[in-house]
């Protein structure tokens, strides 16, 4: 009884130990786990992956207890559930998921990112009707309906990116037909927030189609009649992106992307200007300067003849010291001088020759004074009728001398000299004794 | 009994053998996920080490069977190791390229913009900012760039291009990469650091110069011009050197522009490449007054065209002297847009040049009066007009006005080179340009 008891015990432990080895065994096979769990899927209208991957090389450890080949598979979406079931992280899944499928349309996108031969060159190019259009103009547009093509790829990209992983990739900007500064509309576009990104490009991409129809339209003269339809798109432009843009967000895209943008950030160079500054002297620049509500500066508005046209009937002149008025009042006396010191471009000239030389800014105030006195002096002497040509000429040739000792005496011999070299010694017309 | 015995001494050994095998599987199963890594085999240890940002999952969304392969068993925040752990799992090559590139780039992308150098890294106000600190910023960035290239090389073998970043120069980083493409494998790394070096030092010096050049600037530029050549014909055969030479400098470009009409073959362009390279590489002085250097460079620029009329032979040289001509070039460029040979773009030249050496005789003829003259260049000018429309075609000839035509009148010159009219003859003779077709 005893030994047919122990038999049983054997018998029971030999069980037990069987089904724990078995389990064990089993729990090595995560390939096993992962394939029950991914069901035959419907086929979809997505995209396929690629059959094969180049072979991976031998792992350089022990044999693998686990293989990718068992999260591989043609199919988008059963290889991001085998990778999430694997718990491989999101952002991972979408690195792997987006470089794949950049490769799968790589080939598609190739031949519409590929340059047209000679689109660089600057020649006209005969079409098939014998019409011969300026080169970079028809090259510009066959390069458009390239871009425009690609555009489409890019789309279609996207969206299988959003299926596949639910998110919104930004689009790259599509170029229209003539030059522009896209690169800062780019920065502009992800300067927004993400949302709002892709109607603001739209926008923007769709103003700068119809504006290049509308240079073809009027022949690229600024006619009254373009200057009209060129306002209107514009105001449609702005109230588009009024729509979307909150009003802060709307002054920040204009601050980085509409003309006047560039002249404000260089007439606050080395100004140290803050952002409350900025804004302040940014707005009443495009209260002025933006009289069409696009991007066309001060002074490019012209009649049929080329010559300037005046807005509100006050000339450039009068709405320039208007605007200078505004300023000084938004940022004080003080503030006000240093700007208006900054713009100088003499000031600048001396002040990059002072970094050169390690001079003090007592000196480059002090021959900054000389200059502003030779120009005074060089226009008495040109409005003295008293004297004969000659007298003014040598009259101007001693204050000459004069001035290039005073230089020498306030800045030292060398940088003066390498100011006369460099920059003709005099900043203000430096030549204008040989004009007369 | 006896039999019983057996069988409690077979289940005894049956049971040991069973516990072996468990305890055999228990020790080789999968490890715990929360501590074990897939080993990775001793690599030497990088010059700079570059830390991965693990991005872990949820705690709740991960099932966390220890029994199971989850990817925490292969991450981990050495970018080596990783790798490592990739391979071993055979995870294709590719896929671990695109997974570290991935990251490297986020990892750095942050950095970038923490520098503050970039428009899109910048407020419309801070982009105002420029000066001394931009330069600082521009040397840290291209450092950055720079690390990490290397970090991507060291761990995939790969060589990324990067667009490195200059103040003071537009260059064209694209067109480098390619001539570095062109090298051989082993050669490229040390062409690279020669090129970025000498690039570093050009614009350091930029920057302290401000454009105003002493004569130690100038030596000092001609002297790191000299060393760049030099490193790089130590490392370059002399044959590499002009290939790199001909696919990146400024020389070339300009050379392909002028001798567009020329036809050089092969040999001829590089031999004339070779000759003007040096010109412009040690005769290019920043210095207005430098007259030391001009006169050099005239000199040997007189030498050069000696060696290149030595080199092509009379015909060939004459083709060459028209081909530096614009006018021949713009002829030559209309001829090949329009489908007609370059014989027809020849025939057009010389009726120019004749028609231009005419006009010349006829703005200095003290015989005709300013009115005359001008009559008489109006005439020629219709007449060269009809000549090269009759060679050209219409449309080819359109096309040759719009790059500014053949002028042979022109009242302000008529009126301005002779000083002295005198009474001439009150008709006048037009001069013809006669082609034969």
């Amino acid at each position: 009884m005893k030994t047919g008891a122990l038999m049983v015990g054997l018998s029971c432990v030999s069980v037990g130990l069987i089904t724990g080895i078995a389990l064990l065994a089993k729990s090595r096979q995560p390939s096993i786990a992962i394939q029950a769990r991914t069901e035959p899927q419907a086929i979809t209208n997505i995209k396929y992956r690629f059959a094969k991957e180049e072979p991976a090389p031998a792992p350089a450890g022990p044999a693998p207890e686990f293989s990718w080949h068992s999260v591989e598979s043609q199919d988008y979406k059963e290889y991001i559930a085998h990778l999430r079931a694997i718990d491989c992280p999101e952002e991972t899944i979408r690195d792997i998921i987006i470089a794949d499928v950049n490769k799968l349309y790589a080939p598609r996108e190739a031949p519409f990112k590929a340059k047209t031969p000679g689109a660089q060159m600057a020649d006209e190019v005969v079409m098939a009707d014998g019409i011969i259009v300026s080169g970079s103009s028809a090259n510009r547009q066959a390069e458009f309906e390239k871009r425009k093509q690609l555009r489409a790829i890019q789309r279609e990209k996207n969206a299988l990116l959003k299926e596949l992983l639910g998110i919104e990739l930004p689009l790259e900007t599509l170029r229209a037909r003539d030059s522009r500064n896209y690169e800062e509309f780019d920065w502009a576009f992800n300067a927004l927030p993400a949302n709002k990104r892709e109607l603001a490009r739209e926008i923007q991409e769709n103003y700068w189609q119809t504006s290049d129809a509308l240079k073809d339209k009027y022949s690229n003269k600024r006619t009254p009649e373009y200057l009209e339809e060129y306002k209107r798109i514009n105001v449609e432009r702005r109230t588009d992106l009024a729509k979307v843009l909150n009003t802060e967000e709307m002054e920040d895209y204009e601050m980085r992307t509409s003309n006047i943008a560039g002249s404000v950030r260089s007439s606050v160079e080395g100004f140290n200007v803050t952002e409350e500054e900025y804004r302040k002297i940014f707005r009443v620049r495009k209260e002025i300067d933006l009289p069409y509500g696009g991007n066309l500066g001060a002074g490019v508005a012209v009649d049929p003849s080329g010559n300037l046209i005046d807005q509100d009937g006050r000339s450039y002149a009068e709405r320039e010291k208007q605007a200078e008025e505004k300023v000084k009042e938004a940022l004080g006396e003080e503030r006000f001088a240093q700007y208006k010191l900054n713009q100088d471009y003499t000031y600048r000239s001396l002040n990059q020759l002072a970094e050169r030389y390690g001079l003090s800014q007592e000196s480059v105030l002090k021959a900054l004074d000389i200059q502003k006195s030779y120009r005074e002096q060089q226009q008495a002497l040109r409005s003295n009728s008293a004297l004969s040509s000659q007298e003014r000429q040598s009259a101007s040739q001693e204050l000459r001398t004069e001035i290039d000792k005073a230089m020498a005496n306030a800045l030292g011999e060398k940088p003066a000299s390498a100011f006369k070299k460099y920059r003709g010694g005099i900043v203000y017309d430096a030549n204008f004794i040989s004009y007369q | 009994m006896m039999r019983r015995e057996t069988i409690v001494a077979g289940l005894i050994c049956l049971n040991l053998g069973l516990v072996a095998t468990l305890a055999y599987v228990w020790t080789h199963r999968a490890p715990p996920s929360t501590t074990t890594e897939v080993q990775a085999p001793a690599t030497a240890p990088a010059s700079k080490t570059v830390t991965r940002v693990i991005h872990t999952p949820a705690e709740s969304s991960r099932p966390a069977a220890p029994s199971q392969f989850t990817w925490r068993l292969i991450e981990t925040s050495d970018f080596k190791k990783y790798i490592t752990n990739l391979r071993a799992i055979e995870c294709p090559e590719q896929t671990i390229q695109d997974i570290i590139m991935a990251e490297v780039n986020k990892l750095y992308a942050a950095r970038e913009a923490a520098l503050k150098l970039r428009p899109e890294h910048m407020k419309p106000w801070e982009i105002a900012f420029t000066g001394r600190s931009y330069y600082q910023k521009q040397k840290q960035l291209n450092e950055l760039l720079r690390e990490k290239r290397a970090l991507l090389k060291e761990l995939l073998g790969i060589e990324m291009p990067m667009d490195t970043f200059s103040l003071y120069s537009n260059r064209n980083t694209e067109r480098y990469e390619e001539a570095y493409r062109k090298l051989p494998a082993d050669k490229r790394d040390l062409v690279r650091a020669i090129q970025e070096g000498y690039w570093d030092q050009a614009d350091e010096l930029q920057q302290r110069t401000k454009g105003y050049w002493e004569p130690e600037d100038v030596a000092e530029q001609r002297k790191t011009r000299a060393e760049r050549r030099e490193a790089l014909a130590k490392v370059l055969t002399a044959d590499e050197m002009v290939d790199f030479e001909l696919a990146t400098s400024s020389t070339a470009s300009s050379l392909r522009s002028q001798l567009s009409a020329f036809n050089a073959s092969e040999q001829e362009f590089r031999e004339i490449f070779k000759l003007r390279h040096r010109l412009d590489e040690e005769f290019n002085s920043p210095d207005p007054g430098d007259s030391a250097s001009r006169e050099a460079r005239s000199r040997l620029r007189n030498r050069m065209e000696e060696q290149i009329k030595s080199m092509l032979g009379e015909q060939r040289y004459a083709e060459y002297q028209r081909s530096q001509d614009w006018g021949f070039r713009n002829l030559s460029r209309v001829a090949q847009q329009t489908g007609l040979p370059q014989d027809t773009a020849i025939k057009a030249y010389d009726v120019q040049r004749l028609a231009s050496e005419e006009a010349a005789r006829v703005r200095t003829d003290a015989t005709l009066t300013v009115e005359q003259r001008t009559e008489t260049l109006k005439a020629m000018q219709d007449e060269v007009n009809k000549t090269l429309t009759g060679l050209l075609g219409q449309t080819g000839f359109e096309s040759l006005q719009r790059y500014g035509g053949v002028r042979i009148s022109s009242d302000r010159v008529a009126r301005t080179i002779v000083t002295q009219p005198a009474a001439g003859p009150t008709t006048i003779a037009v001069p013809r340009v006669i082609v034969t077709p």
